[in-house]
């Protein structure tokens, strides 16, 4: 890990896949959990499937700090700077308590991507699915450390943070990711999104933190969804680092 | 000759491709959809029967238990992956006519978004229930759909999306598509997808797993 710093209120980490380490049992326990006879099987083409991943990858998380925020609890609104955000109801509940948000952005870069289209190409579907189940593994490895890194900032402050929140989960509407991007001034971490709210490279994630005193942390933000078939659900790999 | 036929089944229901294959783990060192189903042909055994008796209703059976949570896409993937190894086996017999398919599937992920796992998998799925499927990626604009569809008058036509936001240009390629073939069905899906949605756009139907576009399909559009 690398942390630096552009100005007070915005933190870049950098790390490597060493760093990250994703391991065959992150991606087994997305794929088979009742399948335990095939684990070995799994295991074997995973592991060679990481390998392809150089040990020197970066992955990139940047976050930033704002304090010039308020609520408008009627709407469940949150105004950031001039930007305003139309939150969920769950979610405004979660982080309105906050006296300050931090927005973050993270990527694991095209290769999960490139790799997982060029197994697609050659019809290695199991490959390609692996692979990219991998790369949405990075990115909330991630995403987990990033708000880790903002609960450490936070304690510095005296004060604790949220768990993380992104557009398109908790009721949160994936258009959002429009306003953050604005409101971080387009390109954050290397991340810029499309005309229709796709990030690029497509491996990334972004979210809000909400920190202050008074907030509570929510340990499992899966029980805010309604998706009980997503295989995303409840899974280890999301616990803060 | 049936026993023959139950092994393709199961070669294709446990994802047995072929000899080599390290899945699954109990037919390990024992022939696959590929060696079985060559072995089939050599015997006499007529392509549509191990079409119908022991490709596609083993498909049916993976789709069903998918839709059930009994397997999970992995699984899938490689019955999916099995099929096809027996299905290059068949191809020549649909040339000849000695096989036939039950029609044409175009499919493809709508433009703007790039994702492909799910409509590869459905993809897999229509052809492993017997249809000819044409896949035309990602990204597709609705101007290729109807270029394609134009040299397929027949076809069904698939669309998926990944992302709400991509949502809004599945609405606009239902709605060029029907402009222009109005008589052409088609089906709709993707995780942020619903049969609500699909009403409001003048999809013909909305699938929440693979299996359900297969039926949709197979029952001649009722569903």
């Amino acid at each position: 890990m690398s942390p630096d710093s552009p100005n007070q209120n915005e933190f870049f980490y950098s790390y490597s896949a060493d760093e990250l380490d994703i391991i065959p049992e992150d991606i087994i326990q997305l794929v088979n959990a009742d399948y335990r006879a095939d684990s070995d099987a799994y295991f074997s083409i995973i592991a060679e499937l990481l390998e392809l991943i150089p040990p020197n990858h970066e992955y990139r998380s940047e976050m930033k700090l704002f304090s010039n925020i308020s609520f408008m609890n009627d709407y469940f609104k949150l105004k950031v700077e001039n930007i305003v955000f139309s939150l969920s109801e769950v979610l405004y509940k979660d982080i309105s308590e906050s006296v300050m948000v931090s927005f973050f952005v993270c990527t694991a870069g095209d290769i999960f991507t490139d790799i997982s289209m060029e197994f697609s190409r050659k019809e290695e579907y199991l490959k390609a699915y692996l692979v990219d189940l991998a790369g949405n593994i990075a990115v909330g490895k991630l995403a987990s450390r990033a708000t880790g890194n903002i609960m450490e900032k936070a304690g510095k402050m005296g004060m604790k943070a949220t768990n993380y929140y992104c557009p398109g989960n908790c009721g949160w509407d994936l258009n959002e990711q429009r306003r953050i991007f604005k409101l971080l001034s387009g390109e954050f971490a290397g991340v810029r999104l499309n005309d229709n709210n796709m990030m690029s490279p497509m491996k990334s994630i972004s979210g809000l933190i909400g920190i202050g005193r008074n907030i509570i942390f929510r340990e499992n933000t899966c029980e805010l969804c309604s998706n009980k078939s997503c295989i995303y659900r409840d899974i280890s790999y999301r616990r803060i680092k | 000759m049936d026993d023959l036929l139950k092994q393709i089944f199961t070669s294709i229901e446990k994802g047995k491709i072929n000899r080599t294959s390290p899945f699954p783990p109990e037919l390990k060192d024992k022939d696959g959809a590929d060696e079985l189903t060559r072995q089939a042909l050599k015997e006499g055994i007529h392509p549509s029967e191990i079409l119908e008796s022991g490709m596609i209703s083993a498909m049916e059976l993976v789709g069903k238990k998918f839709s059930r949570n009994e397997i999970f896409v992995p699984q899938m993937l490689m019955s999916a992956k099995a099929m096809n190894a027996a299905l290059q086996h068949i191809k020549p017999y649909f040339d000849s006519g000695e096989a036939k398919r039950k029609g044409v599937f175009i499919i493809g992920t709508v433009a703007g978004d790039l994702h492909d796992i799910g409509k590869n998998l459905v993809a897999m799925m229509i052809e492993g229930g017997g249809w000819e499927v044409i896949d035309l990626g990602v990204d597709v604009k609705p101007e290729k759909f109807i270029s394609v569809v134009n040299e397929h008058p027949a076809s069904v036509v698939g669309l998926s999306a990944l992302l709400t936001t991509t949502m809004e240009n599945m609405k606009k390629t239902v709605a060029d598509l029907k402009t222009t073939y109005p008589d052409n069905r088609v089906i709709i899906g993707g995780a942020p997808v619903t049969d609500d949605f699909r009403r409001k756009i003048g999809a013909d139907f909305y699938s929440p797993d693979p299996q359900g576009a297969v039926d949709y399909l197979n029952a001649g559009f009722t569903g």
